[in-house]
């Protein structure tokens, strides 16, 4: 995964005019998909666009090689993915992380004060359970997130045997439910 | 007794394995379903903790944001060596590296170079500072002769080496005493001159006297000593 995300230094790059158009077709079909990786990571919306942005300046400076619309969701989530992971660090350096929790955007939103409470202690124990699985079981789950838990289409995000990603699905959430009891 | 049995299965049960031996345990045990229920439900939350952290869409202005960012990256200036930057950092570091292996380095004798530092550990401890002085030389037969005097060699740059002196066996010690202050730099040359000077009598110039050689004396051989050194020759 590290492989494919380069840091340095950009050269200039400019797609021709059927390259900008098909470009800007994977913006419009892949950016909630690159928002909501960076997002289910940094767990903070404006680290998540902004990861998320960084990933499809990237991706247009590559785009010639990744015109292949699998290819290019894989390959977006991938360096979104790792681009995520080095914000995190580089805030964890800075001890300025925001732990920001969307109990607000639960699907069942909670009632009473109690409820609210139980339900941000809940969010806060399952965001650091995910961060203590191990990454290939975490990039797993997350996309499962995503993606609605189809395991085919995670499996071609992450190039990986549908059984494999069955396997590390269930490996994850039974590690989770372990550390939430 | 046997609900015990089956708990470290409860979690796989109700993440979707298949148990049929459980399965039927279920029916009759209404405190396992309870726990199944339980374990089912926490699943939920999680899933649905899951879903909402990565719920969300962009901002509408995502697009915006991303062609702006890339039209910035294209009209940044961009120095035409950027590209080679690592290139010439990497060669850099190989001219400094280089540089001061020549620098620390310049005396080493090629067999030294070789040298393994199990090699170097294994070479004898180093003799003491009157075993250095070594003849240059190879020894006159007379005791008192000059002799070649190699003071131990500082790290030092060919500029910057040390004169080999003549010092007379008899003096050797004496200089070595005189020598070893000023080497560690515990005493300074001239103020030792200086010392030296006052404390005997001042320091006269060298006089050369030409040597007093006499005549051979030569005296005509007699008839007697003619016939004797004729004798002797047979």
């Amino acid at each position: 995964m590290d492989a494919l995300v380069g840091t340095y230094p950009e050269a200039v790059v400019i797609l021709d005019s059927s390259l900008e158009r098909e470009f800007e077709e994977r913006l419009a079909d892949s950016s909630a998909l690159a928002f909501r990786v960076a997002l289910g990571v940094l767990r903070n919306r404006d680290d998540a666009e902004d990861v998320a942005q960084e990933a499809f300046l990237r991706a247009y400076q590559s785009f010639s090689r990744l015109r292949d619309r699998d290819r290019f969701r894989a390959w977006l989530v991938r360096i979104t993915w790792r681009l995520a992971l080095d914000r995190i660090r580089a805030a964890r350096r800075r001890e300025a992380r925001e732990t920001a929790v969307m109990v607000q955007e639960m699907n069942s939103p909670p009632r009473t004060v109690e409820d609210v409470r139980a339900a941000r202690e809940f969010e806060l124990r399952l965001a650091r359970a995910l961060d203590e699985l191990p990454e290939k079981l975490r990039v797993v789950v997350l996309l499962g997130a995503i993606e609605g838990r189809d395991t085919r289409e995670v499996g071609r995000l992450l190039d990986l045997p549908e059984g494999t990603v069955k396997s590390r699905l269930f490996h994850a959430r039974k590690k989770l439910a372990e550390k939430l009891q | 007794m046997s609900c015990e049995r089956f708990k470290t299965r409860l979690t796989d049960f109700a993440l979707g394995a298949e148990d049929a031996e459980f399965g039927a345990h279920l029916d009759a045990c209404a405190s396992c379903r309870a726990e199944l229920d339980a374990q089912r439900s926490l699943l939920a939350s999680i899933d649905r903790g899951l879903a909402s952290m990565v719920a969300g869409e962009p901002a509408g202005d995502f697009a915006a944001h991303v062609r702006r960012r890339i039209a910035e990256n294209a009209s940044a200036p961009h120095p035409w060596f950027a590209g080679w930057l690592p290139v010439t950092v990497a060669a850099l570091a190989l001219i400094v590296l280089v540089s001061f292996w020549m620098i620390r380095r310049p005396d080493a004798p090629p067999e030294r170079a070789k040298e393994t530092p199990s090699a170097q550990t294994a070479r004898p401890p180093r003799e003491p500072q009157s075993a250095q002085v070594t003849p240059a030389v190879p020894a006159p037969s007379n005791a008192g002769g000059p002799r070649t005097i190699r003071p131990p060699r500082p790290p030092q740059s060919a500029a910057n080496r040390e004169p080999e002196v003549l010092v007379p066996r008899s003096e050797m010690e004496a200089f070595l005493r005189f020598y070893q202050p000023v080497r560690d730099g515990q005493a300074d040359a001239s103020s030792l001159m200086a010392r030296a000077t006052l404390a005997s009598e001042p320091i006269r110039p060298l006089t050369t006297t030409a040597l007093e050689i006499s005549l051979l004396e030569i005296e005509p051989l007699t008839e007697e000593g003619r016939q004797k050194g004729s004798s002797e020759r047979r």
